[in-house]
């Protein structure tokens, strides 16, 4: 796998074949790679849904050197915070919501077979997603347990779906579609 | 013998069912192996489209014999597997609904499909869209619904003839629905909200079945609308295509109290019809004990397909159930439970219908 420093190494030689590592773009780069690996561990991980990570950006060093692994002390420094280990998982879709608490029904993600059906209570919902809530919505809940800092937790976390905006080309294509099939179809 | 293709001259309704809301279907044998399938539901573990199973089972040639499959309304307890079946039965046409503005209803249908495609989905939109897509692919054709509509008809011998009718939705069902669509559309928000239907039961296709010298009525969701010209109130006041009263009657949305009405057993139905409906069980239960109560007045050939079962937590790995019970998170599971319900008549003699009841199914009285 390609490392952040291979990159800036290519990239400075494409430019002007001169020694210079930009640190700028290896802490973006890297950053940028553990809030990928973040997104996608809180979507589809079934150990762990959420990850902390901080990193310290020191001041440059005088000299570099093109042969430095990837992530190379004391420039970027990894913390880990916290984490959550997800026993169990459902999708659920709010069917209703009341004074206090909402009902959602509860497709299980380790079994897809039989669904149920849960109550929540409405201050179980992160306060950022609060606008999220409706019924139709779709959330992910997962059961587990976190690590604070040591200290260990059976924790609940319901995080609601937040999909990529509707672009008019992606709505016109769908209504082209159904234009398309309405000709199509042998109506009586 | 239950699981055994019936002979040309003997009809059959048969009801098959789920407890926990897992849905119903119909299979209907016109005669002359002719057979129209009412819905789809669903095994949730094993995903098989159970009216297909039955048919499988009993040997209906179903790529060739089924001649309609009938979509009665937009829920998913009614639509699951629903392709799947289609997929199978070449010959067949497919109906629903009639709407207005018919490129309307497929461009909403079409969003909220494109919308549910990102992520993996078990919904009814899904399942219609492909519904859709296998009927256009294979250029058979739609058929839509609307009252005192015939949806198909077969000559089953020189002096019997088997149809099918719809009974609803009405002209203004179908109308308000139109204005509906229209806002439904308008309003089409986020792209990870899915698209409601309001009040898909009163859209449903209630259906009136003429079987030789037997009369049938199949209730679907219907219920009583407040609005005279909608629901069971305009069937009663409107409907020109009863022309004598029904021995077998399929209760309306699982024996609800709001699809329930006196004037149906009165004027619709003969005295002690056979009744079978399909209980729901998930945040509410139906039908209620006075529900029952009040069914079992009306007849005592009442037949339900799964009894209705109390809601517990789903079985899991104790370091898991652990962690749930200790969060006190409130959950239970819709247990699935399956019941068939097989009624066969002559079509020509006027004799009782024989009733089997099969897997889970039950006689309530």
């Amino acid at each position: 796998m390609e490392t952040i420093l291979d990159k800036s190494w290519l990239n400075a030689l494409n430019t002007n074949g001169s020694a210079k590592i930009d640190n700028d773009f290896i802490y973006n780069s890297l950053q940028s790679r553990v809030d990928k690996q973040k997104n996608i561990f809180i979507d589809n991980s079934d150990i762990i849904t959420s990850q902390e990570f901080s990193f310290n950006k020191v001041s440059e060093p005088q000299n570099q050197s093109f042969f430095l692994p990837a992530i190379s002390p004391p420039y970027l420094i990894l913390e880990s915070k916290s984490y959550f280990t997800g026993a169990q998982k459902w999708i659920g879709h709010v069917t209703t919501i009341n004074e206090h608490t909402f009902n959602a029904q509860l497709n299980d993600l380790n079994d897809p077979t039989t669904y149920e059906i849960g109550e929540f209570d409405l201050n179980e919902v992160p306060p950022e997603d609060m606008e999220l809530l409706s019924v139709g919505a779709a959330f992910y809940w997962s059961v587990g347990k976190a690590n604070m800092n040591g200290q260990v937790e059976k924790k609940s976390l319901i995080r609601f779906q937040r999909m990529k905006p509707w672009s008019a080309t992606d709505y016109d294509d769908a209504l082209d579609k159904a234009d398309t099939l309405f000709k199509e179809l042998n109506w009586d | 013998m239950p699981f055994n293709l019936p002979k040309s001259n003997i009809t059959e309704i048969t009801l098959i069912g789920t407890g926990g809301g897992y849905g119903e279907s119909i299979v209907i044998h016109l005669g002359n192996n002719e057979w129209v399938i009412v819905d789809s539901c669903q095994n949730p573990n094993t995903k098989e489209s159970l009216p297909l199973l039955y048919l499988n089972k009993i040997g209906v040639n179903v790529e060739k014999d089924v001649k309609l499959v009938i979509c009665t309304h937009w829920h998913d307890d009614h639509l699951l597997g629903l392709s799947q079946l289609l997929q199978v039965a070449k010959n067949a046409n497919f109906c629903f609904t009639e709407a207005t503005d018919r490129k309307k209803f497929l461009q909403l249908v079409g969003l909220d499909y494109a919308k549910l495609s990102r992520e993996p989905s078990n919904s009814s939109t899904t399942e219609f869209s492909k519904c859709l897509e296998i009927i256009n692919e294979r250029h058979n054709r739609i058929v839509l619904a609307i009252e005192n509509k015939t949806l198909f008809g077969a000559d089953i011998s020189p002096n019997i003839r088997s149809e099918v009718i719809a009974l609803s939705p009405s002209d203004q069902t179908i109308l308000n629905f139109n204005a509906e669509i229209s806002s439904l559309i308008t309003e089409f928000g986020e792209s990870r909200k899915k698209i409601i239907i309001r009040t898909p039961n009163e859209k449903s296709i209630a259906i009136f079945l003429k079987l030789g010298v037997h009369r049938a009525i199949l209730g679907s969701d219907l219920e009583v609308s407040s609005d005279p010209n909608e629901g069971w109130t305009n069937v009663l006041d409107n409907s020109i295509v009863i022309d004598r009263k029904s021995s077998l009657f399929k209760i309306s949305h699982h024996g609800s109290e709001n699809g329930y009405h006196l004037r149906i057993w009165n004027e619709l139905l003969e005295d002690n019809p056979v009744s079978k409906l399909t209980p729901w069980n998930k945040n509410n239960r139906l039908p209620t004990a006075e529900m029952l109560q009040l069914y079992s007045n009306h007849t005592d050939k009442l037949y339900m397909t799964a009894p209705i079962v109390s809601l517990k937590p789903k079985k899991r790995d104790k370091s898991i159930e652990k962690i749930i019970t200790s969060l006190n998170c409130k959950i239970h599971e819709v247990k699935y439970a399956q019941g068939i319900i097989q009624c066969r008549n002559d079509l020509q003699a006027n004799t009782e219908w024989v009733v089997e009841t099969l897997e889970g199914a039950l006689k309530v009285n």
